[in-house]
């Protein structure tokens, strides 16, 4: 995994690695966001809270490059990209894992790695190295076994951890994951926090979206709460926890 | 009984309308094979066209799409071939019966190829262009192929189809495997030619037919 993980150091730079800038959007007359800031720091993991419809992948869509945000700015590692294509965000070193796992349901395990290797390859890997990356990413998330199984064959965790190496293809600098421990088994959830550690340590940095508090407790170095589309807690993860405003907007009580 | 083998199953007849009827078949063959695949691919273009960013080339789609199923084929062929000369346009028989199919199937196939695109759930684009790639190499890689599976046997059953039509190119005088059986039986004054074309369209057509009901099987149990 060391490969991989080294390709993606990249010199810290002074200012932050992400920040969103008074993000808004809205569909139709539902305003998703409404002006929401939030800055990453290099280093940092994210996590990212809020009740059913809060807008957290609405955000990560946007910064993700699925969306084009109605006003504000995204800036990765200082330049804007809100309204860039999304393959040229995830060229740029930004990869992302969604909510409901998509895999590419016609191909084997090892072809949707390669598929994630593409953006990479055509940067000049050979189709050999691209081979053995995939094959290193998939024994990296212990799924080795899969790889020439059809992808439409996978349970919704083997899904989950191979939509995760999928995006590790793009040797990216930022990884946006979406509900990366919903509806897994308990081993599986420890397996993807040990794996993210690692992976941080390598210089990956994450934003995490969850609705799992107490494991997003111990893996993030700050928690930002939406609701509603709008910002209402931004803090280390022990403080955000204790705020009122969270409680009673995050359990509903 | 023996009126029926005189007429409709006569050997000498046979015989002698064997070779006119093996080059109009070879005629039918070359039609299928130019007219499938050309208008698979205008199909396809049609499409993509429909799911086209920009409104004007959906709306070209749509106007296309509703003017060629409205049309009917064997309109569209005469109006070419003996209409378009009104206007000074004097195509080849073949030209005509090309532009004709690549008119109308294209129409149908489009219709086949789009409802297989947009049965390939958005979020595999989203993923697709998640993961690097382009919008085309979305389509190309991650799209097309399930769109296609997801439509096999429409598109077999249309295929079929297509290949029977074929037959309409007899009234512009193509002399494929019908024009040369309705030949055949207009010199010898019997109905054994006809019978034979029907045989060799049977020969043509029938394993297809076995492929379609294996597919369609298929997909049922595939539910």
């Amino acid at each position: 995994m060391t490969a991989a993980s080294a390709e993606t150091m990249t010199a810290a730079a002074p200012e932050g690695l992400l920040a969103a800038e008074s993000v808004a959007i809205a569909f139709g007359g539902n305003q998703a966001l409404d002006g929401v800031s939030v800055a990453q720091r290099r280093g940092e993991i994210l996590g990212l809270i809020g009740p059913n419809g809060s807008g957290k992948s609405t955000l990560l869509n946007v910064v993700g490059g699925l969306y084009a945000p109605n006003a504000g700015r995204i800036l990765f590692e200082g330049r804007e990209v809100q309204g860039w294509a999304p393959h040229r965000i995830a060229a740029a070193g930004m990869a992302r894992t969604f909510q409901n796992p998509r895999v590419f349901l016609h191909m084997t395990a090892l072809e949707n790695m390669l598929v994630g290797g593409f953006a990479v390859g055509a940067q000049g890997g050979s189709h050999a190295a691209l081979l053995a990356r995939a094959r290193d990413l998939l024994a990296f998330l212990e799924i080795s076994r899969l790889a020439d199984e059809r992808a439409g064959n996978l349970s919704g965790g083997q899904r989950m951890l191979l939509q995760f190496a999928r995006a590790l293809m793009l040797g990216p600098k930022l990884m946006l994951l979406d509900e990366p421990f919903g509806g897994v088994h308990p081993r599986l959830i420890q397996r993807m926090l040990d794996r993210i550690r690692e992976l941080h340590a390598g210089g990956i940095d994450f934003v995490v979206v969850s609705h799992e508090l107490p494991t997003l407790m111990g893996l993030v170095d700050r928690l930002v709460v939406l609701a509603n589309g709008v910002k209402i807690a931004d803090g280390p993860p022990g403080v955000v926890a204790k705020d009122d405003a969270v409680i009673e907007a995050y359990l509903g009580v | 009984m023996d009126f029926i083998l005189q007429n409709f199953f006569n050997l000498d007849i046979m015989s002698q309308a064997w070779p006119m009827l093996l080059r109009g078949f070879g005629m039918t063959l070359f039609l299928v094979v130019v007219v499938i695949p050309v208008g698979c691919l205008g199909g396809l273009t049609v499409a993509i066209g429909s799911q086209s960013p920009w409104r004007w080339v959906r709306w070209s789609t749509i106007v296309y799409v509703d003017f060629f199923r409205a049309f009917p084929p064997l309109v569209l062929l005469i109006f070419l071939y003996a209409g378009l000369p009104f206007a000074g346009v004097d195509l080849p028989a073949i030209v005509t019966v090309a532009l004709a199919f690549l008119l109308n199937t294209s129409a149908y196939y489009g219709e086949i190829f789009r409802a297989g695109i947009e049965s390939v759930g958005r979020g595999q684009t989203e993923a697709a262009r998640s993961t690097g790639l382009t919008a085309a190499q979305t389509m190309g890689w991650v799209v097309l192929p399930q769109a296609v599976r997801n439509v096999m046997p429409d598109l077999v059953s249309n295929t079929l189809e297509v290949a029977k039509l074929t037959s309409l190119a007899s009234v512009v005088a193509l002399p494929e495997l019908l024009y040369s059986a309705d030949m055949a039986r207009s010199i010898t004054f019997n109905a054994t030619p006809i019978v034979m074309a029907a045989g060799f369209y049977l020969v043509l057509l029938w394993p297809m037919v076995r492929l379609l009901s294996r597919l369609e099987h298929r997909q049922m149990a595939g539910r």
